[in-house]
């Protein structure tokens, strides 16, 4: 135990210790996500009729849960996969349970942070608006700790899994990141039917159905939240042990397999009898693209966890045009021509917006490492630097939107016009993504890594970058929304382009002379 | 101290390590030369328990490394080629989590970080954040780790690359210092002029072989440089 305490506050001290500024972002970032969930669960709570309000808390406890399971998967790799400090421990007299056991406990504490931030808030607004006495709150900070350890397992013991199927073959990364991309979109489709299987449009009767789901999915979530209210001790002593029971149960069984992995994981494997192909002269900039370009493209990491928003955005659309086409049509064709522009702009910007998290330039001056110093040490522009990052990452969201939005504009057959002014709005809002993530990662860069997979999926920069594009394309909708109800939909437009052209103009401004600077004294 | 038997070590279909056989008597240095790719550090990492081997088995003090792995790694201490440690913690910290871990007195801790930090002219950075090291720097915190509970085993890779000249003598002094009250050393180096003053016995790994296993009086004893030697093969 003694041995167990000494790494898991060094583990601590080593995540914490991190800079003051990083951690005043972090802390209001928390607080900027509790405030939107209040408002989330009042708002729900608003929609639904006071004889309902008791399902508030199972649906606002079930999308953490839901967040959580795919944060952990992507994030055993790193937490307990190849992690840093792996060969040093190993070295020390320590107990491997306990080396396995203060990683686990890491990644969990991250993750019951999350969870906290997420569903503590909506348990406390349910509480006020239901008048719940002084044991609901006291069963709330009893259990909530422990109500993602199951899902957290669980999720762990797939993503393990995984890169146990990769076996040892030169393309396990590729074939392990591939496994858990097919599955989180598996099971993204599969939450589609399941928040859709009532048949009722009606909203309290989808929430109520969603209710009756959660009873039988998450049984333990359902005994936390009905022990809460119905002061039930004993439903809430079950789902605690049901989550400590299943911890332990994987814990246990995973241990030696984790070890195998991580012995596995240190085998890189040589290219043998390359033949040199001969040099292709090419200008700087291109020179500079072409790096940037094979940096992300054969960096798997890198193309599934920040490529992967283009992918779901193709998916749902043709999920949804193979779903309900025979509907859309019919609606489509009773439909006036203002409210079909109306649902095409609406649609371009939701595409867009999915598509702006696919931010790749905001980690891409964090991935130079160590090597930053040959782009410093090189007559070559620091701006034709930036411009390469940009354009990778133009391309990127690029892709990813203009294949759903064709097929948008399929459903939606509206005039050229229009389509030539959302091609328009997707170049300027794929340009400004790059150009923003340059920014966010020139303040918070991250050069010391062992593992790109640490930049990749829990860098500050690439989680700030995630959070702020999510708002912002929030942000766009809603203009958009109330601008097109002030003006025609061909003001919309313009007004949205040239906003965004001006914005990218600003950026771009800031890089030229702030950005240099601060590129050099990195 | 230290006997490696019939070593054998694969990654996947490559045999890196082609059965090793090395001894380290008490109070020995033992000197690991071999070129880049050679398997030294694989061997390393076997010794201390970080990798785990094919065949063969690794006794420390009598021990098996494979079946009694806590014990033999309390009486040894590693260094490794990158003194890769928790970036954001500060260095005194480090040191006294390697303190718990060996559970060192306490009262004889801070004495003893002090003496070391002031040996390699590292007293004033142990109040710095270890990212704010430069490389050699955090070299000589994770040497002050090593030498803190008095290892029956130290073994080092590539222990003087980074340091400055008086770290490396300084190093040098405590490496002999340790093997005067009995300890033993095992480390891998490509500076083969140090490896010929400072060592006991040197071997050479040659595409994961032992090539050559020898005492180091008896190599000069035939009039050959260590550098003529390994050149020659």
């Amino acid at each position: 135990m003694r041995e167990l305490l000494l790494l898991i506050k060094i583990n601590i001290s080593d995540l914490l210790n991190s800079k003051f500024k990083h951690r005043i972002y972090l802390l209001l970032l928390g607080i900027c996500i509790m405030m939107l969930m209040s408002i989330y669960t009042m708002a729900l709570i608003k929609s639904l009729p006071s004889n309902l309000y008791y399902i508030v808390p199972y649906i606002m406890g079930f999308g953490p849960l839901f967040l959580i399971f795919f944060l952990t998967i992507t994030l055993a790799f790193g937490y307990v996969i190849g992690f840093k400090d792996y060969d040093f421990l190993l070295s020390l007299p320590l107990n491997k349970t306990n080396i396995y056991l203060s990683k686990i406990l890491g990644l969990v504490m991250i993750n019951i942070l999350y969870y906290l931030c997420f569903m503590l808030p909506s348990m406390i607004c349910y509480g006020i608006v239901a008048k719940m006495n002084f044991i609901f709150y006291l069963s709330l900070l009893l259990g909530i700790i422990f109500q993602p350890l199951a899902i957290i397992s669980i999720a762990l013991f797939i993503s393990l899994l995984f890169v146990k199927i990769s076996g040892n073959s030169r393309y396990r990364k590729l074939i392990s990141n591939i496994l858990n991309v097919v599955f989180i979109i598996v099971v993204f489709i599969m939450s589609f039917s399941f928040s859709s299987m009532s048949e009722s449009s009606q909203l309290t009767n989808i929430f109520y159905s969603l209710y009756e789901k959660i009873k039988t999915i998450f049984p333990s979530l359902y005994w936390f939240i009905s022990g809460c209210i119905i002061n039930d001790f004993l439903k809430l002593l079950l789902s605690i042990i049901f989550n400590v029971a299943i911890f332990i149960i994987i814990v246990l069984f995973s241990r030696n397999l984790v070890f195998e992995l991580n012995q596995n994981y240190a085998i890189e494997y040589h290219n043998s009898n390359y033949k040199i192909k001969g040099l292709k002269t090419n200008s700087q900039f291109i020179t500079l693209f072409k790096r940037e370009w094979k940096n992300f493209i054969l960096n798997f990491n890198y193309v599934l966890n920040l490529g992967v928003g283009s992918l779901l955005g193709i998916l749902i659309m043709i999920y949804i045009i193979f779903k309900s086409y025979d509907e859309l049509s019919m609606l489509i064709g009773m439909m006036p021509k203002n409210i079909i522009d109306l649902l095409f702009l609406l649609g371009t910007l939701i595409i867009v917006g999915i598509n702006m998290i696919d931010c790749t330039s905001c980690v891409s001056i964090s991935l130079e490492g160590n090597n930053i110093w040959i782009l410093k040490s090189l007559p070559i522009k620091i701006i034709d630097v930036f411009k390469a990052k940009v354009l990778v990452n133009y391309i990127v969201v690029f892709i990813g939107t203009i294949l759903p939005m064709l097929l948008l504009w399929f459903i939606l057959p509206v005039n050229l016009i229009y389509a030539i002014l959302a091609l328009l709005y997707i170049l300027v809002v794929s340009i400004f993504v790059g150009l923003f993530g340059l920014v966010i990662n020139l303040n918070f860069p991250k050069l010391e890594w062992d593992r790109d997979v640490i930049v990749i999926k829990q860098s500050l920069s690439s989680f700030l970058a995630i959070i702020a594009l999510l708002m912002i394309a929030l942000i766009l909708g809603f203009m958009g929304y109330f601008i097109s109800n002030q003006l025609s939909i061909m003001s919309t437009w313009i007004i949205l382009i040239i906003f965004m052209g001006l914005v990218d103009i600003l950026l771009y401004l800031l890089l030229k002379k702030w950005g240099i600077t601060k590129f050099i004294a990195l | 101290m230290l006997q490696i038997n019939n070593l054998k070590k694969s990654y996947g279909d490559k045999e890196v390590l082609k059965g090793i056989n090395i001894n380290v008597d008490d109070g020995k240095i033992f000197g690991f030369i071999g070129h880049n790719g050679s398997g030294k550090t694989t061997t390393i990492k076997a010794i201390v328990g970080i990798h785990d081997f094919n065949e063969g088995e690794i006794l420390i003090d009598g021990k098996s490394i494979k079946t009694q792995a806590i014990e033999c790694k309390k009486i040894m201490a590693y260094i490794p080629d990158n003194p890769d440690i928790y970036e954001n913690i500060k260095a005194i910290d480090y040191l006294y989590f390697i303190a718990n871990v060996f559970q060192l007195e306490k009262n004889m801790v801070d004495t003893k970080i002090l003496q070391l930090a002031k040996d390699f002219e590292v007293e004033n950075c142990l109040g710095d954040k270890i990212k704010a090291l430069s490389h050699g720097m955090k070299q000589k915190i994770v040497l002050i780790g090593a030498f803190l509970h008095e290892p029956k085993l130290l073994v080092l890779d590539e222990p003087f690359v980074g340091l400055d000249p008086k770290a490396s003598f300084v190093l040098k002094q405590k490496m002999k210092e340790l093997c005067a009250n009995g300890s033993s050393i095992f480390f891998s180096t490509h500076v083969l002029e140090v490896a010929q003053k400072l060592c006991d016995s040197v071997a050479i790994l040659k595409d994961g072989k032992i090539v050559l296993n020898d005492n180091i009086d008896k190599i000069i004893a035939k009039g050959q440089t260590l550098e003529e030697l390994f050149l020659g093969m």
